[in-house]
C-alpha cells in the first residue's frame, strides 16, 4: 500500500494548467441594503466545459509560460505508462523527456483543427516508442525491449489520484470498450499498436499469421462498433 | 472489391501494415468514397486510443524539472551585489567606496556591454543549434552522475549529422573556485578530445554548445571532469562527474 506521503511527493502540479477545478458560485446582485440577494435560478443549461487540452493547446502555440508544464502535467502519466510496457525505467525516462521535447519544439506545427492537442502528443509519444524498439531490435541480445502484454490495466481498476478527471473518464470508457475483446484481440491489438507487424505479432504470439490477421481485423472492428462516436482523444 | 477485402484493406491501413500495391488499392477507393474514408479514418483513431490503455502510473518526480530545464534553458542573470550592512562609522568609507564604484562602472560600462552582447549571442546560439536539433529526428546521450555528484544528470542532444550537438546539464553542483567542468568525447580507441568547458549556475543547471571537428557519431563514450580553470588539459586530470555512452 502507497503511504499518503509517497503519494503526495508523487503528485504532478496541476497548477500549469491554468484550469479552475473549484468555480466560485455566482452570487445575485446587490439590493438596497447592501446584502446579496439569492443566486437568480434560471433554465439556461451551463455551457459545456471545454477540454483541459483545447485550453493547453492554445497556450503552447502562443508561448505562453507554463503552457509546456500544464501539458505535462496532463498527458506524463499516460505517456510515462507507454514507455514503461517496452522499457526499463532509465530508457523511459530518455523517451519521456525526448517527447515533451518534441512537443516543446514542434509546437507550432500543432494544428487545432486537425485534431486534438492529446491526440498529437500521444501520436508523437507512440512514434517515440516505436521508433526506440524498431531500433533495438537489430541488436536484441543489447536491447532486449519488449512490449509487455501482462501490465495492461484491469478493468476494474481504481483512478489515478494524480491523473485529471477528464482523461481518467476516457480511460475507464475505453476500459469498457475493451472489456468485449477477447484475450488475442486485445493482445494483437496492443502489438500492432507500438508498430510490430502482422508478421512479428504471429512469430511473438506464436499463432500463424491468418489468425493474426483475422484477430486484428475482427478486434478493431470490435473497438470501433463499441467506441461508436466518442471521441476519446481524437 | 468484396467487403471482407476491404475490411482487411482498412484494418491494415489502421495497423500501418499494407504493402505499396495495397496502399494504392486502398487509396483509389477511399478517393472515392467519403463515408468510407471517413470509416478508416475512424478505424484508425480506436486503435489510437490505446494509448489510454497503458494506464496512468505516476512518472519520476524529477521528470518534470528535466524536460521544463531542456524546453525553458536556464538564463543567467546579472546580479547587483547586496550592500553590507554598514554602522554610523562606516558610512563615509561607504561613500568613498560608492564614487570609486561609480568611478569604475562608467570606465567599465563598455565592457558591461559587451558581455550582455555576448551573452545574448550566446542563448541565439543555443537556441538556433536547439531548432536544428529538433528539425529532424533529434539523438540524445544520458550522462549519469558518478562519485560526488551522484544527483547529477546531462544529456547531449544532436542532430541527424552529428555536427549541432548541445550538452544539457541538471544537478550539478557549481566547480570549485578556479576550476570549471570539461566534456570529454571519447573515441573508440580511448584517446579524449576536449568538447566544451563550463561552469554551473546556482540550481547545478548549464545549457552548452559542443565544438567538435568530428560528427559527435565517431565517439563512443562522453565523461564530464573538474579542470583547473586557466589550464590546457590534453586530457581528464580528474575522476569522471557525469558519464555515458554512444548507443549502438
Amino acid at each position: 500500500m502507497t503511504s499518503g506521503g509517497a503519494i503526495a511527493a508523487e503528485l504532478p502540479s496541476l497548477a500549469g494548467l491554468g484550469i479552475p477545478h473549484l468555480r466560485r458560485p455566482v452570487a445575485g446582485p446587490v439590493d438596497r441594503r447592501g446584502t446579496l440577494a439569492p443566486a437568480r435560478m434560471t433554465s439556461e443549461r451551463p455551457e459545456p466545459a471545454e477540454r483541459p487540452d483545447a485550453i493547453l493547446g492554445r497556450r503552447l502555440v502562443r508561448n505562453e509560460p507554463d503552457a509546456l508544464g500544464g501539458v505535462y502535467d496532463l498527458l506524463s502519466p499516460t505517456v510515462w505508462s507507454m514507455a514503461r510496457r517496452a522499457f526499463p525505467h532509465a530508457v523511459a525516462e530518455d523517451v519521456v523527456q525526448d517527447v515533451f521535447m518534441q512537443v516543446w519544439t514542434r509546437r507550432h506545427q500543432f494544428d487545432e483543427s486537425r485534431g486534438s492537442l492529446a491526440a498529437w502528443v500521444l501520436r508523437i509519444a507512440r512514434n517515440r516508442i516505436t521508433d526506440t524498439i524498431r531500433a533495438a531490435s537489430a541488436r536484441p541480445q543489447l536491447y532486449p525491449y519488449e512490449v509487455d502484454l501482462d501490465a495492461r490495466l484491469p478493468a476494474d481498476s481504481e483512478p489515478a489520484p494524480w491523473e485529471h478527471a477528464w482523461l481518467t473518464e476516457r480511460r475507464q470508457k475505453l476500459r469498457q470498450a475493451i472489456h468485449g475483446l477477447n484475450q488475442t484481440e486485445q493482445d494483437v491489438l496492443w502489438l500492432a499498436y507500438f508498430g510490430y507487424t502482422q508478421s512479428e505479432i504471429s512469430k511473438r504470439l506464436d499463432v500463424p499469421l491468418g489468425t493474426v490477421k483475422t484477430r486484428t481485423r475482427a478486434g478493431l472492428r470490435k473497438l470501433r462498433e463499441r467506441l461508436g462516436d466518442q471521441d476519446l482523444v481524437g | 472489391m468484396d467487403a471482407a477485402t476491404l475490411n482487411d484493406l482498412i484494418s491494415g491501413y489502421a495497423v500501418d501494415d499494407l504493402s505499396e500495391a495495397e496502399a494504392r488499392e486502398l487509396e483509389a477507393v477511399l478517393a472515392r468514397d467519403s463515408a468510407l474514408r471517413r470509416e478508416a479514418e475512424a478505424v484508425r483513431q480506436a486503435l489510437e486510443t490505446l494509448a489510454l490503455d497503458a494506464g496512468a502510473q505516476a512518472p519520476p518526480p524529477d521528470l518534470r524539472g528535466r524536460v521544463m530545464a531542456v524546453a525553458e534553458p536556464p538564463r543567467r542573470r546579472l546580479r547587483m551585489p547586496s550592500w553590507p550592512m554598514l554602522g554610523f562609522a562606516g558610512m563615509s568609507t561607504a561613500g568613498a567606496v560608492a564614487v570609486a564604484a561609480v568611478i569604475v562602472l562608467t570606465l567599465r560600462v563598455g565592457d558591461l556591454q559587451e558581455t550582455v552582447d555576448d551573452m545574448q549571442d550566446e542563448l541565439s546560439a543555443q537556441s538556433a543549434a536547439l531548432v536544428d536539433i529538433y528539425a529532424t529526428e533529434p539523438h540524445s546521450v544520458t550522462l549519469h552522475g558518478m562519485p560526488g555528484a551522484e544527483d547529477a544528470w546531462a544529456q547531449l542532444m544532436f542532430d541527424d549529422a552529428g555536427s549541432q550537438v548541445m550538452l544539457v546539464v541538471d544537478g550539478l553542483h557549481a566547480p570549485r573556485l578556479d576550476h570549471v567542468y570539461h566534456l570529454w568525447l571519447v573515441d573508440a580507441s580511448g584517446n579524449r578530445v576536449s568538447g566544451a568547458n563550463f561552469s554551473t549556475d546556482h540550481a547545478g543547471s548549464a545549457v552548452v554548445l559542443v565544438v567538435s571537428d568530428h560528427p559527435v557519431h565517431v565517439f563512443h563514450a562522453f565523461e564530464v571532469t573538474e579542470e583547473p580553470m586557466h589550464a590546457t588539459p590534453s586530457g581528464p586530470t580528474g575522476p569522471p562527474m557525469l558519464a555515458g555512452e554512444m548507443p549502438q
